[in-house]
Formats: C-alpha cells, structure tokens, sequence
C-alpha cells in the first residue's frame, strides 16, 4: 500500500514561522514550544520537534490554518497582519476593548 | 513492572515495532524508564486509532481520570497523535514517539498557561480542560 509523503512542513518551517510571528520559543526537554502572542495575550502556540528533518504536520491545525495556508506563511507569501486577521476572523483572539 | 491490559492484534497501521505502544516497560527517547499503560480502545481503520492513556510519565503531572487520544498515519515517517478534546496535537516519527511527545507536550502546555497572565480564547478553553486532566503528584 502507498503511503503519502507526510508534511512538506519541517524545522525550518516552523523555525521560521516562528521568528515571524514573533514567537517566544520556550525550550523543553523533548522539544521547544513556540508561543505566539498578540497584544500581549498569548493566542496560540505550537511545538518544534528536534532533527532537522522532522515533520511538523501538526503547526495547520495549531495555527488554525490550512496546510498551504501554513506553507504561505513560511514562505512569506502571507504576512503576519494577514495571519492575524485571520485569527481574527475565526474568533481566535481576545475581544480588547480600548 | 509492567502490565498488559490489552494484547493488541498485527494490523497494517500497527504492524511490527508499532504495536509495543499497547504495554510494556518502555525506555524513553530522554533515557528516564517509566511504565505505560495504556490500551487501544478503538480502531477505526489502518491509518487512525484511538488510544487511551492513564499514565503522563512526566515530571510531577499525574493524569487524574484516563484519556483519549487519536494517533493518525499521515505518512511513510509521519504520526499525528492529538488529544481531541482540546485540540491540541504532536507529530512524531512513529505512534510511539508521537504519543510521548504529546505527553510532554500537554505537560508542558498545562505549566505554562497556568502561568501566563493573558490567555487568548483558545488557550483558555484549553486550559480549561486540562485542569480536568492533569494535576499535582500526591505524596
């Protein structure tokens, strides 16, 4: 039986999602947990597993995004007020009233 | 000490190594020997499984009621093992190691939202559950 490849989404992707949302990386034992915060709150985080090969297939469903959506933001072709929006738009941050 | 509450069966999605995740005495990836116990309660088909836990092996955590977990094959070298109820998910190279890393995972997610002043909705939730499931060692 054919298996599918797995996650095109590795280290690097997550080392670099990670630096672009601004991301707290708290290192862990087993692997590093990257905080996201917006405004203060946290609103997401995601874990970084070690080897520089290893998959990352689970960052779309911790980001709330789809798998191109994350691969864009890697890729720098979503930019992270888009990302935010996003969150936004699916109630995934705090209501903040000024 | 070991215990084996469920003798699991060859399939193609736990073939081989895989199958060890049922019960045994395991040597951790971090080299600590701990025991799990845990038992396939459902099999869904070859690529997705569900398992509960009852043991986090991790620090001071103690799970206080069992929990279920799904493991998913997306891949020759992939395994997604989440935990459902919260949403909340880890890859790993094999069942085995995608467990253990959901493990620490949760742990490690319970300490720090507890200590976070500012927690956006989903955290919250999730939180939230956590408490239901994970708390301090008894001496």
């Amino acid at each position: 039986m054919a298996k599918r490849g797995g996650s095109p989404l590795q280290k690097r992707e997550a080392a670099t999602i990670a630096s672009k949302l601004n991301a707290v990386v708290a290192v862990g034992g087993s692997h590093d947990i990257a905080k996201v915060y917006w405004k203060g709150y946290l609103v997401t985080q995601f874990g970084i597993r070690r080897g520089k090969k290893s998959r990352h297939g689970h960052i779309p469903h911790a980001l709330f995004l789809s798998e191109f959506k994350t691969m864009a933001l890697a890729n720098c072709t979503m930019t992270t007020d888009e990302y935010f929006a996003e969150l936004q738009k699916k109630n995934k941050l705090p209501a903040i009233v000024s | 000490m070991s215990y084996l509450i469920s003798q699991s069966t060859s399939t193609p999605f736990f073939s081989g190594a895989e199958t060890s995740i049922y019960s045994f005495e395991h040597k951790s990836f971090w080299g600590n020997e701990y025991n799990l116990f845990e038992e396939a309660t459902q099999q869904k088909n070859d690529k997705q499984t569900s398992v509960t836990i009852i043991s986090l092996g991790f620090g001071k955590r103690v799970l206080l009621k069992p929990m279920s977990l799904r493991i998913e094959n997306v891949g020759d070298d992939e395994f997604i093992a989440s935990f459902p109820e919260a949403g909340i998910e880890m890859s790993g190279d094999s069942a085995t190691e995608a467990i253990q890393l959901l493990k620490s995972h949760l742990v490690a997610l319970f300490d720090i939202y507890r200590t976070e002043s500012k927690l956006g909705p989903e955290p919250q939730k999730q939180l939230k559950i956590l408490e239901g499931y994970i708390g301090e060692e008894r001496r």
